[in-house]
């Protein structure tokens, strides 16, 4: 998904596709494998949608958490490929599930509190968030980078300035290339200082740091 | 199964009188015994190597996996080559009676086999329960292989039946046990060696990943792991103690005794509590047999080894290694203990896993394909991710892998390798008593560690072994009266002389089966290693992983499967 032209995207996700769909043939029990291609089938359906395709991958993302049930990797894998297919209520019920199974996780909590900061719903973002953050990890530092970033969106525009460039500064700790923190923190800055709204940087949806279609929770 | 005895007869005469036969029959048993003595014979070299190189061999920065996969593939190279000796001779007498003819004969000498062995018989059970479990198995080519890191498959299973039936046919000699105890002990020297370096950080070579408890490393020498090394260490102990005690030069009495204190102490410092056990339950098996064989040990023998025993116990304690191993001896009997929690998790999952396939399991070796809809919320949150590839208890391995035959097969052989050797402590030689006493000893302490770890080749190859020079030392005087009659047919039917064409067959039979056992996953394996030494999204790398695939074909990615090896929490 991240190779530069469409033709060359297009190429290695079908092959991608050819060689998942070799290995879940092979293991056909194995809910790792069958993540995977669901992730694939969701990336092409965001690049050609087509009439079923939305069904197609919640079908496939089904088949894998139905192998895998209580795997925190599947279940976040495919909450996160529902939400890159645009399945949010889907991939709502998944990481309300893995929450729930494992409470000390951080990732279902970070992609709850993002959901809801994309619906526009701040203030519950930023209460997901904060509980999110302070959760265990398990090493997937890119994670903690976004989920700081979005509770430092969450912040600025709830005009908190202060907790906006502390939770800016975090995500910058974790991922030094978050352009978008960067911009959060100037503007919380700008805003504490009182040299202008605050509210600005953190409208967009994130960049340098997006929820990759169907990323592990590694 | 085969007979034991190839007697080279070439050609006997018919007709004769009964006195006769008797003679002859006599005479055969004779020469079939001079022939069944330890010469430099390839089964005696191949069984000899195997034991020796099994628990040392490992190929470091060679393979993706350095250690089981590697001395798997050498058992089963091993295998072959004693299934080549034996096809020949199996060939030699289809030349002779025709194919029909052989296959005539065959049930009846397959029935004599096991009246003569029944233990060989139970070991033949086995066989077909794991051939039974592959064929059903959910992934039938992973149970042929075995799981990574696991790779008790088919192949290995059947490995290792050769090595207990290879050791039996060499049990006919009165030296058999002794040098089987020499190569276990040989190798347990290398292995405690190598471990000592290894605490002493003077290892001179780098590993990635080394278990550790606070802080204590815990050494995995050549075997790979501690809990491995040490249920190896473990099962040695007694042998190695006997051939100090048996040594009549004193260098090699206070060689084999100093290969005693140190594999003590390794086992010991390996904090691995299965081999604990497995000491434990060795001493009491040793104890209990000794009262039944009527032997008493000497004075001196008594405080020696109680002299080795305390100091090998008591000289870690003087060490910083103090700390973590009370630690370790406090989990012993604390259940919320983590690691404790996690085995009593995969046994809860094995046991439902033989619940719901109760003939013939899930698979052979398929408990980590089997495992994902049994995974529970508890284990996840000790283990975090990956699928584990063991229950971490041999005997729950088996009854959910290969369900109630597999239970039966293995309830057989410990039933019935009890009872040969609680036999042969009583009624055998005084020679056989002794070595019965250790048997059941190493015995006992590679089932304790098996019951709350797994067995791997380097320990079951040495079990096997040692059940074979058991099952052939119980034999009753009717048992050595059928073998003198079996050596009687043999006379009559001509027994198996191995031309060159009959060594030709076996040799080109076992050479198809080693490409495809050993030849295609080990080039696999090595792709798949040189691979990982190019950068992601390299073309080189691409070409390489495609190979290992086409190799690996129906294997799992050892990727996200539990280490086994190197997980901390063991």
């Amino acid at each position: 998904m991240r190779a530069q032209d469409e033709q060359s995207r297009t190429s290695l996700i079908e092959r991608a596709r050819g060689m998942l769909t070799n290995a879940v043939r092979i293991a056909p029990e194995n809910g790792e494998n069958r993540l995977l291609f669901a992730t694939v089938v969701s990336a092409q359906s965001v690049m050609r949608p087509g009439p079923n395709s939305k069904n197609d991958v919640r079908e496939e993302f089904r088949r894998a958490v139905e192998r895998d049930p209580l795997s925190p990797v599947v279940l976040v894998g495919a909450e996160r490929g529902l939400i890159a297919a645009g399945l949010e209520e889907d991939a709502r019920a998944l990481a309300l599930r893995c929450a729930s199974a494992y409470p000390d996780y951080a990732p279902p909590l970070a992609d709850l509190g993002a959901m809801a900061l994309e619906q526009g719903r701040t203030a519950a973002a930023a209460e997901t968030l904060k509980l999110a953050v302070l959760r265990s990890w398990r090493e997937d530092i890119t994670g903690a980078a976004n989920a700081w970033n979005d509770l430092a969106r969450a912040s600025l525009a709830l005009g908190q300035n202060q907790q906006a460039a502390d939770a800016a500064d975090s995500a910058l700790a974790h991922n030094p290339n978050l352009a978008q923190a960067f911009a959060i923190k100037t503007a919380a800055k700008q805003a504490l200082e009182g040299k202008g709204p605050g509210k600005a940087a953190g409208g967009g949806k994130r960049t340098g740091g997006e929820l990759k279609p169907g990323g592990k929770a590694k | 199964m085969r007979s034991e005895n190839e007697p080279r007869v070439k050609s006997g005469h018919s007709g004769l009188g009964a006195g006769k036969r008797h003679v002859r029959a006599k005479a055969a048993a004779a020469a079939s015994a001079r022939h069944s003595g330890v010469h430099a014979s390839p089964v005696f070299i191949v069984t000899l190597g195997l034991l020796f190189l099994l628990p040392v061999f490992f190929t470091p920065g060679q393979l993706l996996e350095e250690f089981e996969f590697a001395k798997v593939s050498l058992l089963v190279t091993g295998a072959l080559v004693l299934a080549a000796w034996w096809t020949a001779a199996e060939s030699s007498r289809i030349g002779t009676a025709g194919f029909a003819g052989w296959l005539r004969t065959l049930p009846g000498r397959s029935a004599a086999a096991i009246r003569r062995d029944p233990l060989g018989g139970a070991v033949a059970l086995m066989l077909l329960s794991a051939w039974a479990s592959t064929v059903a198995s959910a992934r039938p080519p992973l149970s042929l292989f075995g799981a990574p890191q696991s790779h008790a498959g088919l192949r290995t299973l059947a490995a290792l039946a050769a090595v207990y039936y290879a050791s039996r046919t060499l049990a006919g000699s009165p030296t058999w046990f002794r040098r089987l105890a020499q190569a276990a002990g040989a190798a347990a020297a290398v292995a405690a060696a190598y471990a000592l370096m290894q605490l002493a950080h003077l290892d001179p070579l780098t590993w990635q990943r080394q278990s550790a408890f606070e802080g204590l490393l815990r050494t995995g020498s050549t075997v790979g792991h501690a809990n491995t090394l040490s249920a190896y260490l473990a099962m040695c102990l007694p042998l190695v103690v006997w051939l100090a005690a048996k040594s009549r030069a004193g260098a090699a009495r206070i060689g084999w005794g100093a290969l005693a204190a140190a594999s003590l102490f390794v086992v010991v410092a390996s904090l691995s509590r299965g081999a604990w056990l497995g000491v434990a339950a060795g001493g009491a098996v040793a104890i209990l047999l000794v009262l039944a064989s009527g032997r008493r040990p000497t004075r001196a023998s008594v405080l020696i080894a109680g002299a080795i025993l305390a100091l090998a116990l008591l000289l870690p304690l003087l060490t910083p290694m103090r700390g973590p191993i009370l630690t370790r001896v406090g989990q012993l009997t604390d259940v919320s203990a983590e690691t404790s929690r996690t085995r009593v998790e995969l046994w809860r999952a094995g046991l439902r896993m033989f619940a719901d396939h109760p003939i013939l399991g899930v698979g052979l070796d398929s408990y980590i394909a089997a495992f994902p809809p049994y995974r529970t919320v508890a284990l996840t949150r000790i283990e975090w991710g990956g699928t584990p590839a063991k229950a971490h208890n041999d005997a729950i391995q088996i009854l959910a892998t290969q369900g109630l035959f597999g239970g039966i097969a293995a309830l057989a052989i410990v039933i019935l390798c009890m009872i040969v050797i609680w036999r042969i402590a009583r009624r055998g030689s005084p020679e056989s008593r002794e070595a019965a006493i250790l048997t059941g000893a190493a015995l006992a302490a590679y089932v304790a560690s098996s019951l709350v770890g797994f067995g791997t080749v380097a320990v079951s190859a040495l079990a096997a072994a040692l059940a074979g020079w058991a099952a052939r030392a119980a034999r009753t005087a009717e048992a050595h009266t059928a073998e003198a009659h079996t050596a009687e047919a043999h006379a009559r039917e001509g027994a198996p002389v191995r031309s060159l064409w009959n060594l030709l067959t076996g040799a080109a039979l076992a050479s198809v089966l080693w490409f495809v056992l050993v030849g295609k996953p080990l080039r696999a394996e090595m792709y798949l290693a040189e691979a990982l030494h190019y950068p992601t999204g390299n073309s080189g790398r691409d070409e390489l992983l495609a190979k290992a695939a086409a190799g690996r074909r129906g294997t799992p990615d050892t990727r996200r499967s539990w280490d086994v090896r190197s997980s901390t929490k063991d």
